[in-house]
This record gives C-alpha cells, sequence and structure tokens, in this order.
C-alpha cells in the first residue's frame, strides 16, 4: 500500500546510462536524455521512477561513473492520462511507477529532463 | 572519396559475437579531426567521412551491450537490428545526409532494438529499428507529442520524409 501519493509538483527521477554506452546528446548546449531511457518494453508494467523528495542524487544514480540522473516533473505523466503511483522496494521505499505504455510519452519526459548531480 | 560500404568479415551465427571492418582508411580524417578549431572549413566529404565512423563505432560498441546494460533490465541489442542500422546508416552517408544541418544521434533501446534520433530546426524526428528489423519513423512537435508515426518498408521512404520536413 503505498504511503505516499504522486502530486503534480513532485519531481521525479530516472537512471540513464552516460556511459558504455553513452545515451545523453547535446542539443544546443543543453543535455538531454535519449528517449528510449523513458520508453518502457512490451512486458513491463510500467516505468521505474524514483519520487524525488524521497529520494537522492547518490540512492538513485548507484554508479556515478557509469550513469547520470534526469529529474523530470510528476506533472507530465499526470497532465497526460498516467498514474503514477508509489511501488515501495525493499532497498528502495522512493521507487515508483508510470503505470502503462510510457511510449507515446517518452520524448516528453526526455525532452522536460534535466540532469542533476550530486 | 572513400569507401563507406561495411561488411562482415564472417557469416554470423546465432552464437557469435559481432565483427566487422569497415572498408577504407580513417587515418587521414582523424588527421584533419586533430587540426579542427573554429576556423577550419573541413570539406563536405571529410566532415561526413568522420560523422560516419564516429556513428559506426557508436553501432558497433551495442554488440557487446548485455542483459540490463541500462540497470532497468533492458534486452540485449539483437543483431538484425545492428545489420538494419548500419545499412541505414550507409544510406544516410551515401546521399551525405550526416552533415548537412541535421544532428544525427544513434542509441540502443531497452528492447533489443536501435533508434536514431534527427534534431535540426525544423525537425525533431526518430528512427525505430525493432528486435526484428521492422522500421518506424516517429515526427515530433515542439513538445514531443507525436503528429505522424509511418512503418517504412524502404530506406527511400525516411530521404522523403526527412526532405519533406526540412524543405517544407
Amino acid at each position: 500500500m503505498p504511503d505516499y501519493t504522486i502530486k503534480s509538483i513532485d519531481d521525479l527521477y530516472r537512471r540513464v546510462p552516460k556511459k558504455n554506452p553513452n545515451c545523453w546528446k547535446d542539443i544546443n548546449g543543453k543535455k538531454v536524455p535519449s528517449s528510449f531511457a523513458f520508453k518502457t518494453k512490451p512486458d513491463e508494467d510500467g516505468l521505474s521512477v524514483n519520487i524525488a523528495v524521497l529520494s537522492s542524487f547518490q540512492e538513485t544514480v548507484i554508479f556515478s561513473d557509469l550513469f547520470g540522473v534526469a529529474k523530470f516533473p510528476a506533472s507530465i505523466p499526470i497532465e497526460e492520462g498516467y498514474e503514477c503511483r508509489q511501488d515501495k522496494k525493499t532497498d528502495n521505499p522512493a521507487h515508483a511507477l508510470i503505470v502503462g505504455d510510457t511510449r507515446p510519452i517518452a520524448k516528453k519526459l526526455a525532452g522536460a529532463s534535466v540532469e542533476i548531480f550530486e | 572519396m572513400k569507401s563507406d560500404t561495411v561488411v562482415f568479415k564472417f557469416p554470423q551465427s546465432s552464437n557469435e559475437p559481432l565483427r566487422f571492418y569497415v572498408t577504407g582508411s580513417t587515418q587521414s580524417d582523424y588527421i584533419n579531426l586533430n587540426g579542427f578549431s573554429k576556423s577550419y572549413r573541413a570539406e563536405a566529404s571529410g566532415l561526413h567521412a568522420i560523422i560516419y565512423y564516429q556513428l559506426i563505432d557508436t553501432i558497433k560498441g551495442f554488440s557487446v551491450l548485455r542483459k540490463n546494460w541500462d540497470s532497468n533490465n533492458a534486452d540485449p541489442i539483437s543483431k538484425n537490428a545492428i545489420l538494419t542500422a548500419i545499412d541505414t546508416l550507409n544510406y544516410l552517408n551515401r546521399r551525405e545526409l550526416l552533415s548537412n544541418g541535421i544532428a544525427i544521434n544513434i542509441f540502443p533501446m531497452r528492447d533489443g532494438g536501435i533508434q536514431f534520433e534527427f534534431d535540426s530546426d525544423e525537425l525533431c524526428g526518430e528512427l525505430e529499428i525493432n528486435n526484428k528489423s521492422e522500421l518506424t519513423f516517429f515526427l515530433f512537435d515542439e513538445e514531443g507529442s507525436i503528429i505522424k508515426e509511418q512503418k517504412l518498408y524502404e530506406l527511400s521512404e525516411l530521404l522523403t520524409i526527412l526532405e519533406d520536413v526540412v524543405y517544407a
């Protein structure tokens, strides 16, 4: 049972590879993650993210030499009609899911993302 | 103009890692790259070659990605997708589309496919190559909403889409 309700004002974190392979591109001087990182696979119930207010860069990135962390507003999937719900794991209470097939909004999520640092 | 032919050195079997080589030396191009500066005006063919070989290396690198390479349970990249991505890159290179103002980035996909991302002032598009080598092109508006989705059966259809958008 979720004990945190994700609201539009929340931010969400998604871990994106930055080395072998580098999945960030430079668009007009801004680092933007590839949209693939926000696309669910057919066998997935939703997209795994961390709730920013319950997590941190370090807890999300795990290996900072291999991954970057993209931050985007929960308002984007919520306004597109997606359910965002906490999906606590034993080792990660900040874990959440954007429920459903996120491929139609992947480009929006990528475009709205900013890279965060420690 | 150097040859841009990519050939497979050995027949592929399902368990064999991909091995390939690119015909033509890259040496002169990398000498040019080392001397690159704001005042340097590369010949179109040289710039094409630099971008081409960088992108070929990128695609080749996908062949070593193992299960969970993104730490979110991504699949290994299929050989079919890699072969089709190389075909696609060769096609774009032959038509000198690699340095004509459209930024092209190539990424692995979580389901074993590969995607090309096209960015310019006039264009925001993606070409998805799935693990069965099927091609789908997506065109986006400025906010990232899909405004066109089209399955491609010939690479010439990609050229038509790019030209339609850029020269509209």
